[in-house]
């Protein structure tokens, strides 16, 4: 372990609390040259990860989804508005990305954060580019009548691989999505029809009765890795990231196609096999974020 | 042009070079020690560029990167053209076209104590010396040489100052004197400071001296050597036939 | 299947490039970048001291902002900002002016297509006018997939319309070196072929994208012969007077 530097010997007679802060980095290396992250995960392992669907009772669709401690609230309101010329059996998405002081430190009251325009500019580009969402199936009367999606997603928590988190919440939030049912009204509007009513007023044929549910055809999940010197780290909390600079998202749908390779500078440099390598790591997370979905939906059917 | 690089730095001497191009092998010339100028850095085992420019070589060992740009970055052992901004119990505030105002203690002058501390209004010109150019913290000034001498810093009083590129006035200090000057100062007679930082300073007796002397430089900045002659000589020429 | 493109240009072809430097006299450095019909003047003002909140004062910092051609800037362009600020750090030596911020403005002059990397090959020129040191220059290009499957470089904002898939690519400029050749690699590749930034729109495979990064630096080999080639003729002029 005797590593010739003056902050390598250091590190026997110091604290380690100390010499984390003192040498962050030199504190991440010796941990990489073991294989292991100061959290225990080994390098290509993602946080747990929880999703919880229906988190706001409120909205026709939502999710809170936890990777480790980074935590998105995404809800998504449903109304109708009358569709362009271009597209007029076309509904549209409108997606926003919030990052309230609560978040993190780095985000000051009154002052929005740099990076929430550009994450939900990101997401909109994930989602529209997966082609997930057949925005025909938000059409309720051609040329008339569309859905327009309000999907707002709150970082609660910023604990690093911020875009993981908020594409997953807003996969989910998707997912969870009901609908409302509608009718036309005598004047030819659309009215909604509350629940409740459903029973006793029926004179009215509901619009959409059969069309409650979005097909969501090729859902596409990321993962952000770090590239320092040849190591890989997946998804890195707040602190490597500020240590390593060098991130990499990479988004994969269902179908393992790339729906986005996304690296925004960095002093490390990207080779093929590190592009490889990181695509590779995507395809496992893919997978396992597929059942946590999966999971996830299916708990909610038998509620 | 530079089709194929050998080993040797000659290759690149004298050439234009870019950021990024590795222009000594350190590992072939274990045993000599070399220095460095503006624009290069060691890269583990090379000397890589960091500003585009020509590469220059000066017998034994110096390297360094040739550049002109409007902005200054301070050097230690530069004599500069600075120009008071404020001034404190302890320091003078200087501006001198770079990143941060530089300081220039009132005791920096030659026998300089606490009784006789110079008076210098906001807005004088000074001829000064970098003493110290850290990074991160403000450069300091003197008005005295190496040696404690007044030699020629200090406020610079009357004439013109007008602003040039670092490389142009680098030109001019250069030896053997530059066409422009020697061309000038052939016909006339004027007083001149350059400052490495950018800033010339000229006085003459009758102001049209100055203004002929401050154009001349200045057109001067995109020539060759043998265009800025003829220039100055058609300048003097004008003068000439209408006086 | 070949594709037709304007002009008969071949799917690998760039359009004809230009670039000229210190266009603008106040800023400290300034370039305007052209790629067709897509031109972008880029201005560098700096290094300026201090740096702005929840920077690393003990690094340069680097602001850019973006003035589109009209109206006002909203999410893609602030996307277009972060991406540029991140490519342009990794690009330059931040060590060298700790606590010192450096502006870069990116006007859009005309946006036929490829607006992105006409901007930061813009402002990479720029910083090199201005004398930033970098650890090495950046060249951008941008690939496109076509529905059938074909990779064209360097699309007007008509090609744009009708392709699929979009891979924005920065990689580092070809330098010239002194090192015998292959002792520069990095796990087998040039230094060239890393990817600073790269930054897609819609779907590919896996297989398409490095297609993409293979004609992508193809190309950027010649975009960055161009680069050294435009700086050297302009330095010469600069620098001919001070030999």
């Amino acid at each position: 372990m005797g590593v010739p530097d003056a902050s390598g010997d250091l590190s026997s007679e110091m604290e380690v609390d100390a010499f984390r802060r003192l040498f962050p980095l030199r504190y991440f290396e010796r941990h990489l040259s073991e294989s292991v992250r100061p959290d225990a995960r080994p390098l290509g392992r993602a946080r747990d990860t929880t999703l919880a669907l229906g988190a706001v009772a409120s909205a026709h669709g939502s999710a809170l989804a936890k990777i480790g401690s980074t935590t998105m609230l995404a809800a998504i309101k449903m109304e109708v508005m009358t569709p362009s010329t271009e597209s007029p059996d076309e509904g549209c998405i409108a997606i926003d990305f919030h990052m309230p002081p609560i978040c993190s430190p780095i985000v000051r009251p009154g002052r929005p954060a740099e990076a929430a325009p550009v994450i939900s500019k990101q997401l909109s580009d994930t989602i529209s580019s997966s082609g997930m969402i057949n925005l025909k199936e938000l059409s309720l009367v051609s040329g008339k009548a569309a859905w327009i999606a309000y999907l707002d997603i709150y970082c609660l928590d910023a604990d690093g691989a911020l875009f993981d988190a908020a594409l997953l919440s807003a996969v989910a939030a998707f997912s969870h999505l009901q609908i409302p049912i509608v009718s036309l009204n005598d004047d030819g509007k659309i009215v909604v029809i509350l629940e409740e009513d459903d029973g006793t007023k029926l004179e009215k044929e509901p619009v959409n009765r059969e069309k409650r549910k979005l097909t969501l055809s090729s859902i596409p999940f990321s993962l952000t890795c770090i590239l320092h010197k040849n190591y890989i780290l997946a998804d890195p909390t707040a602190e490597e990231e500020s240590i390593m600079e060098t991130l990499v998202t990479v988004g994969l749908d269902s179908s393992s196609r790339l729906v986005s390779f996304y690296k925004p500078g960095g002093p490390v440099l990207a080779y093929t096999s590190a592009v490889q390598d990181c695509v590779a790591l995507t395809r496992q997370r893919v997978k396992e974020l597929q059942e946590i979905l999966d999971e996830a939906i299916s708990g909610m059917e038998i509620d | 042009m530079d089709s194929k690089p050998s080993g040797s730095p000659a290759t690149f001497v004298d050439h234009l070079v870019v950021p990024g191009d590795l222009v000594v092998d350190l590992s072939s010339m274990t045993n000599q020690t070399i220095k460095l100028g503006g624009g290069l850095r060691q890269d583990c085992d090379a000397i890589s560029v960091m500003k585009a420019g020509k590469l220059r070589f000066s017998k034994p060992n110096k390297y360094w990167v040739e550049t002109s740009q409007k902005r200054y970055v301070p050097c230690v052992e530069d004599t500069i053209l600075g120009i008071v901004v404020d001034s404190k119990a302890d320091n003078f505030l200087i501006d001198i076209k770079g990143p941060a105002l530089a300081f220039l203690p009132v005791l920096a002058f030659e026998g300089g104590t606490r009784r006789n501390i110079p008076k210098f209004e906001v807005g004088t010109l000074l001829y000064v010396r970098v003493v110290k150019a850290n990074p991160g913290m403000n450069p300091e000034l003197s008005c005295t040489d190496a040696s404690g001498k007044a030699a020629e810093f200090g406020a610079l009083k009357d004439g013109y100052m007008f602003e040039c590129s670092t490389g142009l006035s680098r030109m001019l200090l250069s030896s053997p004197t530059c066409p422009v000057l020697d061309a000038l100062g052939k016909k006339l007679s004027f007083e001149i400071a350059v400052g490495l930082n950018g800033r010339v300073w000229v006085n003459a007796n009758s102001p049209s001296t100055v203004i002929i002397v401050a154009n001349a430089i200045m057109n001067s900045e995109s020539l060759s050597g043998v265009q800025q002659k003829i220039m100055a000589e058609k300048l003097l020429q004008k003068i000439q036939v209408n006086s | 299947m070949e594709i037709d493109r304007d002009h008969g240009r071949s799917p690998s072809q760039l359009r004809p490039l230009s670039c000229s430097r210190n266009v603008l006299h106040r800023a400290h450095g300034s370039a305007s970048w052209s790629q067709g019909e897509t031109k972008v003047l880029a201005a560098v003002y700096g290094p300026k001291a201090g740096t702005k909140k929840n920077e690393n004062p003990e690094k340069a910092c680097i602001e850019v902002i973006w003035k589109p051609k009209t109206g006002q800037i909203g999410k893609l362009e602030r996307e277009y900002e972060m991406i540029l600020k991140r490519t342009l750090q990794s690009i330059c030596i931040l060590t060298l002016n700790p606590n010192t911020t450096t502006s870069i403005i990116v006007q859009v002059v005309n946006d036929d297509g490829a607006l992105l990397v006409c901007a930061i090959n813009a402002a990479c020129a720029a910083l090199v006018d201005a004398g930033i040191p970098m650890k090495h220059l950046a060249v951008a290009i941008c690939c496109c997939l076509a529905e059938s499957g074909y990779v064209i470089l360097d699309p007007t904002k008509l090609e744009e319309l009708k392709m699929r898939g979009f891979a924005y690519l920065v990689f580092p400029n070809s330098v010239l070196s002194v090192l015998p050749e292959g002792s520069s690699l990095v796990e087998g590749e040039p230094m060239e072929n890393g990817i600073i930034t790269s930054v897609t729109h819609g779907v590919m495979s896996v297989e398409e994208y490095l297609k993409c990064l293979e004609r992508g630096r193809a190309a950027s080999a010649k975009l960055s012969d161009f680069l050294r080639r435009s700086l050297q003729s302009q330095l010469s002029n600069d620098s001919s007077k001070a030999a």
